[in-house]
């Protein structure tokens, strides 16, 4: 065992052991008489109390010494080290060489100058060392494997060679977690030994966009040495396109907005934005963005004659040429055919069906067409050429076994069913006719009389259901406020098919009757509310509430939410769900042509259409992640603060460049007892508190 | 009224008036304080005061009998008068080395100047004869007791010239002041009586023998009282320059002791003598030491045995 610190600097507070010596022979009683008026009342002081308290000084002193002593040791931070374990590294070292190919990386000659920097690192880690080569943007890519110590042989480093020279940059974004992880793993995976040096060196702009949202506290190894090389100068000038947006408008024009970004430009920057479609220039307009600024672009287009329009936003060149370019792809949304299967209730002012229909926009962005017919016309609407895919059952009294059976059929069939139970349909008859075959039943009515002073409430909603995820701000999460004066009181029957949505009462009360449950039956969903929406039975439809949770519901149910119109370089198609339940889609290439690996993933920005037979070809937008254009860097040394350990540690764990540090540094297993010398400090500050006291007495 | 006697009265502070330099100033200063309040009689040339009556006996002088008393009465009654003598007050102020004894700004010495300077002013203002005498082992000044402005000025130049130094010498101060002192008169020891308790005591009876009217005041320093003192010393006595080693700690208790045994035996025999006894210290108003004798001087009128010296009554 053997001593060192960490910070042996502090060990120069040695020094101040002189203080205590100093400050109690200065302060001798001896060398400091005092005159007082007269002594006939000073008792004499025997020799042996004088010598005894001298003693006691004496003592007092070297107390306060070893006190600066343990404070100089303490922030000198002594570890100790194992002598046994100190053996030199092994001559072959192991290195993992991860260069940068991002988007970002096209700027000028970048990627080129990060190849001559990783070949120059080749040329420095010695003939018998072993190199891996990793490119990353996105997700990292080995090129080349690190060999183990036995299979080691010259041609790693022949194989690294190649494998750099091959290199291409990509148009994927930055991330740096996931390239820092794959080369530890790659380091960790050869070298288990731990005389062996191993090395990360990373060749990158280092874009602050890169650096992870939150690194979950992970850190590259203490053992592992890190050696960041910076390529490129400053963040190049770049513009770009940012935020593009598609809404239309309640005249049934498409508005298409975007921003335009002036990332580091000192000066402002005129720019001529041009949007194209079909391969011609439709409008250009000009616009000037400050330094650091951006600025909004809007363009209207006429859309009652088609049904889905695609093109892009060209801007002027500059040193990033793709973000200048930003595709979009419109379709008309999905026309959900949906149907309100209602009698009419002419007693009722407001009966609830109306309400739910007035509830539903019909204008050229809405996404249903909606009809509204009675039970005897229910055969004819379902056997309709354009037959409806939703059907909303609010007002059904007089139901008969026909139409309930018809209502079963459609949902088994993969129709979708939003069924309010209100007023007008007795408890037994909708058991017998509906509820036992959607897997809930109705035990009644909650009161026999409607009074404006009794009434329920929702006191528990599922916040992490689709249809409720909009509602989980602070200011739309509170549904106590919606009265029910009366309810059926559910019970659900088949768990393995129900789930409730809300309840009345609250959620560990498993008794308390559920007002909204959502259930399958054959190849179709249903959701039940066991309220109606009648301004009698409860003012729900006078909440604000009212229509975007009747929006989200019927979105829920035709799968509305789930279309995915946005890509980006780099996304997989494969391990998207949205794609995959519209079928067997065949991406095909138009005009502006993205392009994928045969893994699946985007590989260049454009335009893509999906063909099936199922549905009509559908034109999707593919663009580079907009922070690529942040030219915005971190430096090396946050960058190794952040993602690496402490140099200290790595100086414990035995990590170093040279041999000879190696040597010294490389079998700390020494763990550091500074704490046990602050521990051991403030008892003797204790002990010299209560000394000093007792000496004062 | 009520309101001046719930506000505490503002004194000056000791250090306060060590800054003044005009010693006639700084006594000035202190007894205008004390005198406050206190009016004068708006009568004058009136020495002589009606004090009572009294049943006339054979042999007494018929000129003081109340003829107008005996023609309501029909008996007869000799008026008694009262008449004030002036005052014969010598102060004795100790100048020996351990009152140049100082914890803080002031010293017991700069004190006991600054209190006999005041007792000068306040007794001149009374139309009182007062001297002043000086001592350590020696005489070191005499002013003889007389009144008017004078002599006040005698006494205040005196007192600015005295500097502490030297051993005291009790019984040549002793000797000395039997002979030049007049009988029946006011003595103000001004002193820190640190001398042993016999001979102080000697002192102050031989002055009662002679009929004096003693008052002593005892100057302290805090620190003589309490002994604050943490930092093991060697201490040098003022006086004879005697050194000490000594461990503040583990002598204060003994120290305190004995400075409590001493002047408990002074203030004890004092008391036996019928002499007024006042400990003050350094840190303390003059005006306490100046009210103390007003005090002091009432006391005295309105006592037969402490004023009978001072009065006599017209027969």
């Amino acid at each position: 065992m053997s001593l060192a610190f960490l910070t042996p600097l502090f060990l120069a507070g040695v020094g101040l052991l002189v203080a205590p010596w100093i400050i109690h022979h200065i302060r001798r009683p001896e060398r400091e008489p005092m005159r007082f008026s007269s002594l006939m009342f000073i008792p004499d002081v025997q020799k042996e109390v004088i010598e005894r308290r001298r003693l006691q000084h004496i003592l007092l002193m070297l107390l306060r010494m070893l006190m600066l002593a343990l404070l100089a040791f303490a922030f000198a931070r002594p570890i100790l080290k194992s002598a046994a374990a100190i053996v030199p590294f092994e001559d072959r070292a192991r290195h993992v060489i991860l260069i940068d190919n991002s988007y970002s990386m096209g700027t000028l000659d970048w990627l080129d100058r990060a190849k001559v920097e990783a070949l120059d690192i080749l040329a420095t880690v010695g003939t018998d060392a072993a190199v891996g080569v990793v490119a990353f943007a996105e997700r990292p890519v080995v090129l080349s494997a690190v060999d183990s110590a036995a299979d080691a042989t010259t041609t790693s480093l022949e194989r690294a060679r190649t494998a750099i020279n091959g290199i291409e940059s990509t148009q994927e974004t930055t991330e740096f977690l996931p390239a820092m992880q794959r080369a530890q793993e790659m380091l960790l995976q050869t070298a288990e030994e731990e005389n062996v040096s191993l090395t990360v060196h990373i060749i990158s702009d280092f874009q602050k966009a890169g650096m992870p949202r939150r690194a979950d506290g992970w850190k590259l190894s203490p053992r592992v040495q890190f050696n960041p090389v910076e390529i490129g100068e400053s963040a190049a000038p770049n513009v770009s396109i940012q935020d593009l947006g598609i809404t239309v408008d309640s005249q049934g024009r498409l508005r298409l907005r975007a921003k335009i970004k002036n990332w580091v430009d000192a000066t402002t920057r005129a720019c001529a934005v041009a949007l194209i479609t079909g391969d011609e220039t439709a409008e250009s307009k000009s616009v000037d963005v400050p330094p650091g600024n951006a600025a909004r672009v809007m363009f209207e287009l006429p859309v009652e004659d088609t049904r889905q329009l695609f093109g892009w936003l060209q801007l002027d060149d500059d040193a990033l040429n793709v973000d200048n370019r930003r595709y979009f792809a419109w379709s008309a949304p999905p026309k959900v055919p949906t149907l309100i299967l209602s009698e009419l209730q002419q007693e009722t002012r407001w009966p609830g069906a109306w309400l739910i229909q007035k509830a539903l926009p019909t204008g050229a962005d809405a996404s249903w067409t909606v009809e509204r017919c009675g039970q005897s016309d229910l055969p004819a609407k379902l056997s309709a050429p354009n037959p409806p895919r939703l059907i909303i059952a609010a007002g059904l009294n007089g139901l008969t076994n026909d139409t309930a059976q018809q209502l079963l059929d459609f949902v088994e069939s993969g129709g979708k069913l939003l069924l309010a139970l209100g007023a007008d349909l007795e408890p037994d008859a909708a058991n017998r006719l509906l509820l036992n075959a959607l897997g809930v039943t109705s035990d009644g009515l909650m009161y026999e009389d409607i009074s404006a002073y009794r009434y329920s409430v929702l006191e528990w909603v599922d916040l992490d259901h689709p249809i409720f995820i909009p509602f989980r701000g602070a200011q739309f999460n509170n549904f106590t406020q919606i009265k029910f004066f009366n309810h059926h009181t559910l019970r659900i029957t088949d768990d393995t098919r129900a789930t409730p949505l809300s309840r009345f009462g609250s959620e560990r009360a498993i008794e308390s009757p559920p007002a909204m449950t959502e259930t399958t039956f054959g190849e179709g969903r249903a959701i039940v509310w066991s309220f109606g929406t009648d301004l009698i039975w409860t003012d729900l439809p006078k909440s604000p509430r009212f229509v975007p949770l009747l929006h989200e519901t019927l979105a829920h149910l035709a799968d509305l939410n789930d279309v995915r119109t946005v890509w980006t370089v780099g996304n997989n198609v494969n391990n998207d769900t949205s794609v995959a339940v519209s079928g067997e889609l065949q991406p095909d290439a138009t005009n502006a042509p993205a392009k994928w690996s045969d893994d699946g993933r985007f590989t260049q920005a454009g335009l893509v259409t999906w063909t099936n037979d199922a549905t009509p070809d559908r034109v999707e937008a593919v663009n580079v992640d907009s922070h690529e254009s942040d030219g915005t860097r971190i430096s090396t040394g946050e960058f190794e603060l952040r993602m690496c350990a402490a140099p200290d540690l790595r100086r414990v764990a035995g990590v170093a460049r040279t041999s000879e540090e190696a040597e010294l540094l490389q079998t700390d297993e020494g763990k550091e007892f500074g704490h046990f010398l602050i521990v051991a400090l403030l008892l003797s500050l204790l002990l010299e508190t209560a000394y000093t006291r007792y000496l004062s007495q | 009224m009520a309101s001046t006697q719930s506000q505490p009265l503002q004194f000056i502070d000791p250090e306060q008036l060590a800054s003044i330099g005009d010693l006639q100033l700084l006594a000035r200063t202190v007894v205008n304080g004390i005198m406050t309040g206190m009016h004068k009689s708006p009568r004058s040339g009136a020495a002589i005061e009606f004090a009572q009556y009294r049943p006339y006996t054979q042999g007494e002088d018929p000129r003081f009998v109340d003829w107008k008393l005996y023609g309501r009465t029909d008996r007869l009654h000799v008026k008694q008068f009262q008449e004030e003598t002036n005052l014969l007050c010598t102060m004795v102020l100790d100048c020996s080395a351990s009152m140049d004894y100082a914890s803080g700004a002031v010293s017991k010495f700069q004190y006991a100047v600054m209190l006999t300077a005041a007792l000068s002013v306040l007794l001149h203002d009374q139309r009182d004869a007062f001297g002043f005498i000086g001592y350590h082992h020696e005489l070191i000044t005499h002013v003889p007791p007389k009144g008017g402005k004078p002599n006040l000025q005698r006494v205040l130049v005196s007192l600015d010239n005295l500097k502490p130094a030297g051993k005291t010498d009790v019984a040549s101060t002793l000797k000395y002041l039997g002979d030049v002192l007049r009988p029946r008169g006011m003595v103000i020891l001004v002193s820190d009586l640190l001398h042993p308790v016999d001979e102080v005591i000697d002192h102050l009876k031989s002055l009662r023998a002679r009929r004096h009217d003693v008052m002593v005041f005892q100057i302290s320093d805090p620190a003589e009282q309490t002994f604050p003192f943490d930092q093991t010393t060697t201490f040098v006595d003022a006086e004879d320059q005697a050194e000490r080693y000594a461990v503040p700690s583990a002598v204060r208790e003994g120290y305190l002791e004995n400075r409590r045994l001493h002047f408990d035996a002074v203030r004890k025999e004092c008391l036996a003598s019928e002499i007024d006894f006042e400990e003050l210290t350094t840190s303390e108003p003059l005006d306490r030491a100046l009210q103390r004798y007003l005090h002091h001087r009432n006391h005295a009128l309105l006592t037969k045995s402490g004023a009978a010296s001072r009065h006599r009554f017209n027969a």
